[in-house]
């Protein structure tokens, strides 16, 4: 069980590498990773465009507000927005 | 001075009805340095950042809630990247949990010296300065053995000044409703199905800023024990379907989209963590991918040590980086406590390699304990960035009274 689970971690990570890798995409937006994020606040004190809610205690970025300054990756304490 | 003693006496009454208080009040005196980079100047000022959280649960399962924030400084430009230097957040909220979960709670924002800026949604030649933020949430949750719906929303209302050139200043309001539907089903411990949506609603602006998330998932986690190590997994595959006028119109990636997710944790011998990440969310036009890779020695005082190192592609900002950390708790004796902290962070686009960003932050905090849970705490913090406008050297010396 084990080692399939491990087989099936390191197929499917080494294929999306291989595949994503140098393939630019046109287009991203800003994802939080709720795993990570506490809720301290630090990315909606940044943002130039009020595109950030604290919502049930995690950020979530408005996409269609979004400028993509990047200031919200830079104040993450823990770095969970990619 | 009686009513001194009153107002006194109804705040300590207040206090003791409510159970489970627990706070962090802290006093900095910061201190930028100047960075030609970030057009700031040596900056000298006070900061406050406290957090009051007071909640009273009755028999009948019925919670009272009350959580009060300040952060902020009264210098508008002391961090030049604070568009909100200040911010006095209060949320209150009534919760009753037995077989199911209720939860009501409204919340307010009062910003201070907020920036004036000009998001591409807003005219022209206009400034925007952001005033008081209220919310009103709730949130509802029916659980079963085996089944579980949720549904949440969360009304939000900005009320903001608009200067249109010189025409003068304008009082404005902005209405979204953030709402969110979720059922899953379990059919054993270790995996679950979902289908839900995420909808926000903009009142004020046409609809063209108005975005849904609806999705359908499938989750799990695993625990393996390999001889003397233990391995767990939590991994999660979704398919979403994105709707928004406003992302067609600025060719971002709407439509169908896969996310997938996956934490490989393996725990090896003393106290040592092999941790890892792997996140991709993938679409015809975009294929953002994260991946970490981390390891973590703890002790049993709470000490820990970390080295990770992570990367990026198809993100907004491609990157690769280190991320050094620990904390050191120092004590010999109960009453006083040393603890210094150090984090390395370096970050490199992948993409341009002259684009570097190095964070140094270096603490250390000393710590006097007054009774159970309750201390005196007093450090200093240095934080160094290279290569990173706004964000300037500084310096914080605080003090401050925590109980938790």
């Amino acid at each position: 069980m084990m080692r399939r689970l491990l087989l099936l971690f390191m197929v499917v990570a080494g294929t999306v590498i291989a595949a994503g890798c140098g393939n630019p995409s046109n287009s991203a937006f800003l994802s939080v990773d709720k795993a990570c994020c506490t809720g301290c606040a630090a990315c909606v004190r940044v943002c130039p465009s009020d595109a950030i809610r604290i919502i049930s205690n995690k950020a979530v970025i408005d996409p269609t507000k979004c400028i993509e300054c990047g200031n919200c990756i830079e104040a993450c304490p823990v770095n969970a927005i990619y | 001075m009686k009513h001194k003693a009153l107002l006194i006496s109804i705040v300590a009454s207040g206090i003791s009805a409510f159970g489970g208080v627990q706070f962090d009040l802290r006093g900095n005196h910061l201190f930028t340095q100047r960075d030609a980079e970030a057009d700031a100047p040596m900056m000298r000022s006070v900061e406050v950042q406290s957090y009051v959280h007071a909640e009273h649960t009755s028999a009948s399962g019925l919670s009272l809630f009350l959580t009060h924030r300040l952060d902020g400084t009264p210098h508008a430009d002391a961090l030049p990247e604070n568009t909100l230097p200040f911010d006095n957040h209060t949320a209150c909220g009534l919760r009753f949990m037995k077989k199911h979960l209720f939860q009501v709670a409204v919340e307010n924002d009062i910003f201070g010296h907020a920036e004036n800026s000009c998001p591409y949604f807003y005219p022209p030649d206009s400034s925007v300065s952001r005033k008081v933020l209220t919310s009103l949430n709730q949130y509802f949750q029916v659980r079963g053995k085996k089944v579980r719906l949720t549904v949440a929303a969360s009304y939000f209302r900005l009320n903001y000044d608009l200067r249109y050139g010189d025409d003068g200043l304008t009082r404005a309001v902005d209405d979204d409703l953030w709402s969110e539907a979720d059922f899953r089903i379990s059919p054993n411990d270790h995996i679950a199905f979902s289908a839900g949506t995420t909808l926000k609603n903009d009142f004020n602006a046409y609809d063209g800023y108005d975005y849904g998330d609806h999705y359908v998932s499938m989750d799990g986690d695993h625990e393996v024990p390999l001889k003397a190590r233990k391995f767990s997994m939590t991994w999660l595959l979704s398919g979403h379907w994105r709707i928004s006028e406003m992302m067609y119109l600025r060719e971002d990636a709407q439509g169908p989209a896969a996310v997938i997710t996956m934490r490989p944790v393996v725990k090896l011998r003393n106290r040592i963590f092999l941790k890892g990440a792997t996140m991709l969310d993938l679409s015809d036009k975009m294929q953002k991918q994260k991946y970490e890779l981390s390891i973590r020695k703890s002790w049993k005082n709470l000490s820990s040590v970390d080295v990770g190192c992570w990367a990026t592609a198809g993100a907004l900002f491609p990157r690769r980086g280190t991320d050094v950390g620990g904390v050191f708790y120092l004590s010999r004796s109960s009453r006083f406590g040393l603890s210094p902290q150090v984090h390395l962070f370096w970050m490199q686009d992948s993409d341009n390699d002259e684009f570097r960003f190095y964070r140094t932050t270096a603490s250390v905090e000393m710590i006097l304990n007054l009774f159970h849970r309750a201390e005196i705490t007093g450090g200093y913090t240095w934080s160094d960035f290279i290569d990173r406008a706004p964000f300037t050297d500084r310096g914080v010396i605080s003090l401050g009274l925590r109980k938790w």
